[in-house]
């Protein structure tokens, strides 16, 4: 214990010197490759120009995001309660609807709704409705399973106590069970709240007028894909970003009351 | 209440299966209104399962219970109101962490629409004042001891004004300086007149309080006498080394 203590101390030093010096000819092979003129020569006003553009678009962004997120997560929890007390024909509907719609890319989903089902059904759809179809119904899926897992992971004796209550079946589920599965959920729900805002990109393909769509139509027009996409790249971070803190914050706000503070 | 001569609790021929466990074999038990009754035994003979029978926690596998007017095994409207009319006090609480305390109480007797929130809040109020915890009513249940919780827990079954109160091991889970506390409540309850039938460890209680105590062992029933006789005169020998182990 002693001796390998001395070690460490000793080889401290060297480590600390060999990583610096890697990390220096990192930095350095890095900034030989940069050219600079070019970064001088970037003209970031195109980003203030297009100003109410990019507002508008990703006003437009946030609105196919949260809603696919909301309605995903109220049809997510009820079908998350199917799969787990449902009749089996009803289970298995369900689990192959997650299934096939967690395990196929967006991008196909989004041509299975907006070309396909035109010609199998006679159902026309708007580029804007095709995208919200397809992602409303992707998050369905990821967030059944997810509720799912929620649900699981409430104590057993929790149902046990409503159920020796009298409660009502919907009280049960809505009053007792819900809430407790929704606060551990939180922090996989933020993540795939974050991870559907960035897919939302994918809809640009059918320039449905969000972000990415109205980004691509930008830089086309200014000749400055390199700013445009540059600043949209710090506008969805950020955004990210701050959901993501939001989402911790609220996870400790709402765990507060269920740690113990004595 | 029921009319004297008619047991409140008649249950007769209960068997009850896990898997290929045999946990309960023909136990009969009927309790009369107002009386306490202790169920004792070593872990494993079916003692729980037997009291979450009566409330339909488990299913019933053979025999029936009768509870009040109602007969398990049943519909479960039938189940519903036997829930409605029995209390349950759990050996972990089991109380709402996401709910106040005062809302543990209410939500009961508001879901099920015997009363309008001020009706069940103030009922919720003297319930509190009743176990000695009339203070922590706008707390959430990790902010109190074990001890607290469990009397919460207990005002949470009264709440919705049962007939009868059932108590799996209620101070099993609670640190030792907290029993009394909770014992104290249980005795205050046995003087009021409600049925109690309470699975416990507390032979000083049950000695104290009950008007029956009855063995179990092996998923049978082996004992059902009263305290002084279970104590001193009942010759079953696997009640006498279960005592020698436990006194």
């Amino acid at each position: 214990m002693l001796a390998s203590k001395k070690a460490l101390r000793q080889s401290l030093p060297w480590s600390y010197i060999i990583s610096t010096v890697i990390a220096l000819a990192v930095i350095a092979t890095v900034l030989n490759f940069v050219n600079f003129k070019a970064i001088a020569a970037l003209d970031f006003t195109v980003v203030y120009q297009y100003r109410y553009t990019f507002l508008w678009a990703i006003g437009t962004t946030l609105g196919i995001t949260s809603t696919a997120i909301v309605i995903g997560l109220i049809v997510g929890i009820v079908l998350a309660v199917l799969i787990i007390q449902g009749p089996r024909p009803v289970r298995m509907v369900v689990t192959a609807y997650v299934e096939i719609w967690r395990n196929t890319p967006l991008i196909v989903q989004l041509f299975w709704v907006h070309f396909a089902m035109p010609v199998v059904t006679g159902v026309n759809t708007t580029a804007l409705q095709s995208g919200l179809i397809a992602m409303t119904m992707q998050s369905a899926a990821y967030l059944t399973d997810i509720a799912r897992t929620g649900i699981l992971a409430v104590p057993k004796g929790q149902y046990e106590a409503a159920e020796a209550l009298g409660l009502p079946t919907w009280s049960k589920w809505v009053d007792i069970i819900l809430p407790q599965a929704l606060r551990i959920v939180i922090p996989p729900l933020a993540t795939i709240a974050v991870g559907f805002f960035k897919a939302s990109a994918i809809l640009s393909l059918l320039s449905v007028g969000e972000l990415m769509t109205q980004t691509k139509n930008i830089a086309t027009y200014t000749h400055k894909p390199i700013e445009v996409m540059t600043f949209v790249g710090l506008v969805y971070w950020a955004l990210g970003y701050s959901f993501g803190s939001l989402a911790y914050k609220l996870e400790d706000i709402l765990g507060s009351d269920q740690r113990a503070r004595r | 209440m029921s009319p004297i001569g008619k047991p409140i609790v008649d249950a007769r021929g209960i068997n009850k299966s896990f898997n290929t466990a045999h946990v309960l074999k023909n136990v009969d038990l009927k309790v009369n209104a107002g009386e306490v009754v202790c169920i004792v035994g070593p872990s494993g003979s079916g003692k729980s399962t037997f009291l979450r029978l009566i409330n339909g926690l488990e299913d019933i596998d053979g025999g029936q219970i009768e509870v009040g007017e109602t007969t398990l095994p049943g519909a479960p409207k039938e189940l519903l109101s036997v829930r409605r009319n029995v209390g349950m006090v759990f050996q972990n609480f089991n109380l709402f962490p996401h709910l106040t305390v005062l809302e543990n109480l209410t939500l009961s007797p508001r879901r099920t629409g015997r009363m309008n929130r001020s009706g069940a809040e103030n009922k919720a109020r003297e319930l509190l004042k009743r176990v000695g915890i009339s203070e922590q009513s706008s707390k959430y249940p990790s902010q109190l001891s074990g001890g607290q919780q469990q009397r919460v827990a207990i005002a949470r079954a009264l709440a919705m004004e049962p007939q009868i109160l059932l108590f799996d091991e209620p101070t099993s889970a609670l640190d030792p300086e907290n029993v009394n506390e909770v014992l104290n409540v249980m005795k205050e309850l046995a003087s009021s007149g409600i049925t109690m039938i309470v699975v416990t460890h507390e032979m000083g209680f049950a000695r104290e309080v009950a008007d029956r105590i009855v063995f179990m062992a092996d998923g049978q029933l082996l004992v059902d006498a009263s305290p002084s006789q279970f104590f001193e005169h009942v010759e079953d020998e696997r009640l006498r080394s279960f005592l020698s182990k436990i006194l």
